[in-house]
């Protein structure tokens, strides 16, 4: 993708216009000269003269010097940009933006610094070497009591406090050097850590993560043996949902941590616990995950849509009654994966911890019984057990009214001879009143009371099954599941949703090498693609001109854009892209467009 | 002898398959003895990825040093400090 917009940037650079395209309106710039591109990536590293050693600096100036073409500046800015984002991870301030190769800033003169707000002119402001020196636990918080004394400014002045550190130098007259709030946050956001005052053990008692994220607590992990590396490589469902799992646990850097651990296992030891933790963390969601997708049927989807008539319509688009919600079933358990794949994992172990309860409370006998009343009671109303919610109205007067008089109608309409006579003499009536004296009991039965154990599991239930509802509503009901739900039901194929599967993944790679060794841009086979391909509306109208520019200019068939080609690591493989798409570009223009 | 467009989709397909075969190394060395014969766009594209890659290798590599000297340095600044407590203690 970089390589792509290089060479947009480059191609208006030399048409002198904007790479934004025919219609942005920007001002066309004149096309640089080599050696206005030297200029700037001299000025470039100059920039970040002070983050290398002096022997790097000037093999990369005698680089730019000996650059004869703009493939090779633009390398150098590539370059230049691996010391910037590093920069910006050490906590110093961004760039407005990212750098175009040949639009480089001149460096800024740094900010001034801000005064602090209640440092006096006394204290001298101190170097940051050994502020990036002290140690952050040692750090004490104390109460500012001002000229005013403790009780200055009367009830419910808020209170001020400042930070003291036995190793920072002392003022002048020997007292201790104060630092502020601001100060305080900064040192500790520079030191990488969370704030001391916040202990551990009252973190994790809150739910929340241990103060490092990637800190593997043992007894989070009891019983769970993580799975290697290699175990993961070998199974393409675990490569891909670990990738996507590392993608999410650090963006942005997950790509290059691969890359590195792929080419020469090049990881500091920080990276080395980052993947021992999500090899922990991914077996274990992994194991939770099997364990729940285990007991997830048909049954949980018609309780969702009777709790949200709106998911209806997107599972009646693939699914029903005689397959048992099949589809939405088999959508929902890979959903719930890539909802455990996410870092935080909160939905996740919501819908995990509901899961499990209601297995258990579906095997009490309390709910057993109430089950077997609905099942006796609906046998008894002539309906199915599934339809008892849409029967049976039983909250008020009217309901109650409503129900009896659509019970009565459905008893007699199935009878016939003696039955018909008995039924009119008052035998249905008896049958009607019996039914709902039962009905009421059931609702008696469901409303929660103190002492009735039955209310209570009811409860619990009706709540778990409420939380399973919500998320498979929320996720299902997203705008782009609905799409292709529609899609795959139009087209009567399997649904398919594109998704950020974190770094390419080995056996992805190789299965696209492979493709390509068996000629796919060779001349007639790239012919099959272009006359398969989905053409304009107009296209029989155009000229051979205009069918030739949208050959060369707009035709890019995604059956050669493997997925997440775009994440691809390492030199070979950025090769094999390079050529493949200088092959493609080329080979193109000869097609017939006939 | 620059090599034509077949001939270097000839190249592409057996670089693709020893890549798929797994053979890294024996692909490099393919694609490094066919780079003067492919033509002068792509050679200067590929040669850009080498550079740019052999550039970021070694600058990590320094950056790693320079780590290790800082390191060093503040262990040597820490002993300085406790061998100047041990005389005020004696």
């Amino acid at each position: 993708m970089l390589a792509r917009r290089l060479d947009d940037e480059a191609l208006a650079e030399l048409e002198g216009t904007p790479a934004g395209g025919a219609g942005a309106e920007v001002t066309p710039r004149a096309p640089l000269t080599l050696d206005e591109r030297k200029e700037r990536l001299r000025a470039r590293l100059n920039a970040v003269k002070g983050k290398m050693g002096e022997a790097h600096f000037n093999k990369l100036a005698r680089f730019i010097d000996e650059a004869e073409n703009d493939d090779q500046t633009r390398s150098m800015h590539q370059t230049l940009e691996f010391y910037e984002p590093r920069r910006r991870r050490r906590g110093e301030e961004p760039p407005p933006g990212p750098p175009r190769p040949d639009d480089v800033p001149e460096p800024l003169p740094p900010p001034p610094r801000p005064p602090r707000p209640d440092a006096s002119d006394a204290i001298p402001p101190p170097p940051p070497s050994w502020e990036s020196r002290l140690d952050i636990k040692k750090f004490k918080r104390v109460r500012d009591i001002g000229p005013g004394g403790r009780w200055a400014g009367g009830f419910g002045t808020p209170r001020r406090f400042f930070y003291v550190h036995p190793d920072a130098p002392r003022n002048p007259d020997g007292s201790q050097r104060r630092f502020t709030e601001e100060e305080y946050q900064e040192l500790i956001r520079q030191a990488g850590e969370s704030s001391p005052d916040e202990p551990t053990v009252g973190r994790l008692h809150r739910g929340e993560a241990p103060r490092d994220p990637f800190e593997i607590n043992k007894r989070e992990y009891i019983g769970i043996r993580p799975k290697s590396l290699r175990e993961i490589a070998a199974n393409e469902r675990d490569q891909k949902f670990f990738g996507e799992f590392m993608a999410n646990l650090i963006p942005g850097e997950s790509a290059d941590l691969f890359a590195r651990a792929m080419q020469d296992g090049d990881l500091t030891e920080r990276e080395r616990k980052i993947v021992l933790y999500a090899q922990y963390e991914y077996t274990k969601r992994l194991s939770q995950w099997e364990k729940m997708s285990a007991n997830i049927t048909g049954k949980h989807v018609e309780q969702a849509m009777k709790r949200y008539p709106g998911l209806e319509a997107a599972v009646r688009l693939n699914d029903s009654t005689g397959n048992n919600f099949a589809i939405t079933t088999k959508v929902w358990k890979e959903e719930l994966m890539h909802i455990a794949m996410r870092k935080d994992a909160g939905d996740f172990n919501e819908v995990y911890e509901s899961q499990m309860k209601l297995a258990k409370l579906h095997e009490t006998r309390r709910f057993k019984n109430w089950d077997g009343d609905v099942s006796a009671l609906c046998k008894r109303a002539h309906v199915d057990s599934r339809d008892y919610d849409a029967v049976f109205n039983m909250k008020t007067m009217r309901g109650r009214g409503e129900t009896s008089k659509w019970l009565k109608l459905n008893l007699q309409k199935d009878l016939t001879g003696f039955a018909k006579i008995t039924g009119a003499l008052g035998l249905t009536r008896f049958k009607v009143h019996r039914t709902m004296k039962e009905a009421n009991r059931l609702e008696r039965k469901k409303q929660e009371r103190w002492l009735s154990p039955t209310s209570w599991t009811l409860r619990d239930v009706n709540k778990h099954e409420g939380t399973l509802a919500r998320v498979m509503a929320l996720t299902i009901g997203e705008p782009e599941k609905l799409r292709a739900l529609t899609k795959a039901a139009m087209r009567n194929e399997e649904m398919q949703i594109e998704r950020d599967a974190g770094p390419r993944t080995r056996a992805g790679t190789n299965a696209e090498y492979a493709t390509a060794a068996r000629g796919e841009l060779s001349q007639a086979q790239l012919q099959q693609t272009f006359n398969r391909a989905a053409k304009p509306a107009a296209w029989n109208t155009w000229s051979t001109a205009q069918r030739e520019d949208w050959r060369d200019n707009s035709w890019d068939p995604p059956e050669l854009h493997h997925e997440g080609e775009e994440r691809r690591v390492g030199m070979w493989a950025q090769i094999f892209s390079a050529f493949k798409n200088w092959l493609f570009n080329d080979q193109k223009k000869k097609l017939s467009v006939a | 002898m620059t090599l034509s467009v077949e001939q270097s989709a000839a190249v592409y397909e057996k670089y693709a398959r020893l890549l798929a075969e797994g053979k890294e190394d024996e692909a490099g060395k393919y694609i490094g003895e066919q780079l003067p014969n492919l033509p002068e766009d792509l050679r200067n594209k590929i040669i850009a990825l080498m550079l740019n890659q052999s550039l970021i290798d070694e600058a990590r590599e320094l950056e790693t040093i320079h780590g290790i000297q800082e390191a060093g340095l503040a262990a040597a600044e820490k002993l300085e400090e406790l061998k100047k407590n041990l005389k005020e203690d004696k």
